[in-house]
């Protein structure tokens, strides 16, 4: 009994997805840019679950558990880098990370 | 093989070596040395071209030398040496007559400071002449071509600090690159319809192209021959030449380079006759130039231009029998005047030499009796031009002339005729005004007492010509003479059986005979009563009074201004161009070029501070591009589909 | 729509707004947590029992919580970054702009073409024993690389982590 159909959860994952490339574009925390990953790991999560259910094959309950696995080891290398970056500074901006410039 | 090969890139490179060898030594080596270094290459360069000639007689005269240098990727774009009749007999009077006149320069400008220079220069022309006639392709033909046009220039200019010399060489250069564009047109035109540029591919297939592809390329061809060989139109370059060393004129200008357009015109002639206007065009511009150069000769008074337009005129000859399908007439008339006209501006130079410096026919005289040997050999010059038999200009001109009523061509036989008569005119008058009279004397009110001590000391001296220069003069008198008992009709046909094979092979050009059976008799008679009739007017005027300007006033001046082509030619290309060339030093290049330039580089400077702000290291701002760029694309894919 | 589903639907976007606006981060971590967890009931109105446990336990808990932990680590003593002028002009606006043609083009993309049919499940579809078999008997080796990962992902927090900064 899915709810709603399958048009409709795949709109909803492509909005969280794009809600969380927003907030990585706008967001200039890393905590709250990293938070805005987790917002997009799991829209990608609800797509292949639905698609899952749409298509009655248990192959999208497995990619699902792996992107968890995923997600959540980049959480961890993630937090540790933002830790290791700022630590000891007052306050953490992306913007002040410029040694990509040439 | 081996030894045939050697010979052949022996000519031109032998020169080329001297001329390198002297300019390197031009300020270490003494005059001597510098004279036998450059004479012997080209001796050197003679004696492999006597050697090239003893093998090409060994091997039946049938056969041709080659020896291919290289290819440049390109079908048939290459360099090669060839060495059949008609480059064998070229090369053979380049290095032989230009031998005679290296010999003859070390004597004549040994006063000269820049005497190294100037036999670096000569020996180069003699490498660049000779490998436009031995290349076996219009390719090398264009490379001798080329550097031909620019020893030209360096001669002409040789006397780099007057200005009339500098810009003599200028207007030849000029011209000569008229022709040079001509040439390349016409090559191009080639290879894009035939695919080639060997001679020996091009020529045999030339009666397969399209008429009016051959048309252009024979036109063309003939805007290359016309601007070389100083005919008209484009002859103008010719006359002032002469500001150049008087050997320079023999050699250049009369000799060998000026008839490197008869030579292309000869070599590529199945060209010339597959295509439907090349041998009319070939022909009217001989004829044309052959009166042309003779009516102006009349009317000039500088003793050098008036052998100029004599060789434009004699030049002429040759294109129109070229342009009648007369070949072996036509190389064999090069030969003889070659030795004649070489003969004629030596001894022009020792008569300059004897008035010191002067030119003007008007201002001499009398030379005959203080210079016996000048004078002879003056005399048989002019008499081998004229056409006095037996000697070389009579059996040459007789046979073109011939072969032009032989042909059927009445009305160029005519005008042969007639311009015989006015060479006869006008070699005479030359001839007695500096030999006969009395000698010209300037008052001895209006020089100056330095002045008359250094005419006095010269008079003392210049009675005798030194050795050195008068070897040669009395060699080329020699050839003057003999020159012409090759072709002896009824007796020798050396010239005919010499050049029949190359000729040959890309289909004889079988002479059509539609004239008079008589016609051998009528040119001779004809010939020789319009020449004699012409020396004797010549002689009556000029002989015994000194009538300077016995052609008639105005006559006279428009001789002497080239009878408006100067005027014509600047109205139309100098001052346009010079206009022009104002108009882009004044507008285009401060505001147009430099505008470009300046832009380009504002542009950049802006654009490269635009795009830097992109690339300040803001990963937001990356990730924002990314993701506009992804947006971008998915939308493109959307309306795609 | 059943109530269960609108009502989830709703707090995702709730919770993804609220990361998005959030300008405490304690109050984005929550927001967050709204959001896991309302895709969580969605995971089990899609039949998928074991993956809306997973989400709860794996991340509203454990990612969550390292999150707090990291916060309360190294801004405790921040005041807010958007207060302090940004270096880069109209970055916010850009960025919303483009993702709402963005969302724009996605939804064009998903409305423009017909979906596959859906297939009807069978029992047991999306229980413990239904992934089990799914993970242990298809996928095992994906489950091993997945394994691999996280062990160097630990193996990696703890090297740059460990490691002396320059400075000390």
């Amino acid at each position: 009994m899915p709810g709603m159909p399958f048009s409709g959860y795949v709109l909803l994952s492509a909005v969280l997805f794009v809600a969380g490339l927003v907030g990585v574009l706008v967001r200039r925390s890393p905590l709250a840019a990293l938070m805005s990953i987790e917002l997009m790991w799991g829209a990608a999560t609800l797509l292949f679950v639905a698609a899952s259910r749409h298509l009655a094959a248990m192959g999208g309950h497995v990619f699902a558990f792996l992107i968890v696995v995923v997600g959540a080891a980049e959480a961890a290398i993630g937090l540790a880098l933002i830790v290791l970056i700022f630590r000891g500074r007052d306050g953490a901006d992306v913007d002040e990370v410029r040694s990509l410039r040439g | 093989m081996e030894i045939t090969f050697w010979l052949l890139v022996g000519i031109p490179v032998l020169p080329l070596l001297g001329a390198a060898a002297t300019a390197a030594l031009r300020r270490r080596a003494s005059r001597g040395m510098l004279a036998a270094i450059a004479c012997s290459a080209v001796a050197l360069a003679f004696a492999c071209t006597v050697a090239a000639l003893i093998r090409f007689g060994q091997a039946g005269g049938e056969g041709v030398l080659h020896a291919p240098l290289w290819s440049w990727g390109v079908a048939g774009v290459g360099l090669g040496l060839i060495g059949d009749s008609i480059s064998i007999w070229f090369s053979l009077v380049v290095t032989g007559v230009g031998l005679l006149i290296h010999i003859y320069a070390a004597g004549y400008m040994a006063d000269d400071p820049d005497y190294g220079r100037f036999f670096a220069k000569l020996n180069y022309f003699i490498f660049a002449m000779s490998l436009l006639v031995l290349a076996d392709g219009f390719v090398g033909m264009l490379m001798g071509w080329a550097n031909v046009g620019l020893a030209s220039y360096l001669l002409i200019g040789f006397w780099n600090r007057r200005p009339a010399a500098a810009a003599a060489a200028k207007k030849a250069f000029w011209v000569n690159t008229v022709g040079e564009v001509g040439l390349i047109l016409a090559m191009l035109i080639l290879l894009t319809s035939s695919g080639s540029l060997r001679f020996a591919d091009v020529l045999p297939q030339a009666g397969l192209l399209p008429p009016e592809v051959l048309n252009a390329a024979a036109l063309l061809l003939l805007v290359g021959a016309v601007a070389k060989s100083a005919q008209l139109p484009l002859f103008v370059w010719l006359p002032d030449a002469m500001q150049g060393p008087t050997p320079v004129s023999a050699l250049i200008h009369a000799a060998t380079m000026v008839t490197a357009g008869v030579y292309l015109v000869v070599r590529a002639f199945p060209l010339f006759e597959a295509a439907p206007w090349g041998m009319p065009a070939v022909a009217l511009v001989g004829v044309a130039s052959a009166v042309f150069g003779a009516v102006a000769a009349m009317g000039q008074n500088d003793i050098k231009r008036i052998l100029a337009y004599s060789t434009m005129s004699q030049v002429g000859y040759m294109m129109l029998a070229a342009g009648v399908g007369a070949y072996a007439a036509a190389l064999f008339h090069f030969m003889t005047h070659a030795f004649f006209k070489a003969l004629l501006f030596l001894g022009a130079g020792l008569v300059i030499h004897h008035f010191h410096g002067e030119q003007d026919v008007r201002r001499m005289g009398g030379l005959g009796r203080e210079s016996p040997f000048v004078y002879w050999t003056f005399l048989i010059g002019t008499l081998a031009l004229v056409g006095a038999p037996p000697l070389a200009g009579f059996f040459s001109k007789d046979e073109i002339v011939v072969e032009l009523l032989a042909g059927g061509h009445t009305a160029l036989w005519v005008l042969a005729v007639a311009a015989a008569g006015l060479t006869a005119f006008y070699m005479l008058r030359l001839f007695c005004l500096v030999f006969a009279g009395n000698p010209y004397r300037v008052d001895a009110s209006d020089r100056g007492p330095a002045e008359a001590a250094a005419a006095a000391e010269h008079d003392a001296h210049s009675a005798g010509v030194p050795a050195v220069q008068a070897v040669p003069v009395l060699l080329l008198t020699i050839l003057s003479i003999a020159g012409g008992w090759l072709w002896v009709p009824g007796l020798t046909h050396v010239p005919e059986a010499f050049f029949e094979p190359a000729l040959a092979r890309y289909g004889s050009p079988a002479p059509v005979h539609a004239g008079p059976v008589q016609a051998k008799e009528w040119t001779m008679g004809a010939l020789l009563l319009v020449s004699a009739a012409g020396a004797a007017w010549a002689v009556k005027l000029f002989g015994k009074s000194r009538r300077a300007d016995a052609t008639g006033g105005a006559f006279a001046r428009a001789a002497e201004a080239g009878f408006g082509f100067d005027a014509a030619y600047r109205a139309a290309f100098v001052e346009p161009l010079r206009a022009l060339a104002g108009y882009a030093g004044r507008v285009m290049d401060p505001q147009v070029v430099d505008g470009a330039v300046n832009g380009i580089a504002r542009l950049a400077g802006t654009a490269a501070l635009a795009l830097g702000r992109l690339h300040g290291g803001f990963v937001r701002r990356y990730a924002l591009v990314l993701v506009t760029g992804v947006t971008a694309v998915l939308i493109y894919f959307l309306m795609a589909v | 729509m059943s109530w269960v589903v609108a009502a989830a639907t709703v707090m995702t976007l709730a919770g993804a707004a609220g990361v998005l606006r959030a300008r405490i981060p304690v109050h984005a971590v929550l927001a967050l947590v709204l959001n896991l967890v309302g895709l969580a009931a969605l995971f089990i109105a899609l039949d998928a029992e074991f993956m809306g446990l997973i989400q709860v336990i794996v991340y509203a808990g454990a990612v969550m919580v390292l999150f707090l932990f990291v916060i309360s680590l190294l801004s405790a003593r921040n005041t807010p970054l958007e207060r302090r002028p940004s270096l880069l002009a109209g970055q916010e606006p850009l960025g919303v702009a483009v993702g709402a043609l963005l969302v724009a083009a996605l939804a064009g993309a998903i409305f423009g073409q017909p979906l596959p049919e859906p297939a009807s499940i069978y029992p047991g579809f999306g229980t413990v024993k239904a992934f089990g078999a799914a993970l242990f008997y298809e996928h095992v080796f994906v489950l091993q690389l997945a394994a691999l990962l996280l062990f160097l992902a630990a193996v990696g927090v703890v090297v740059l982590l460990g490691r002396r900064g320059p400075g000390r």
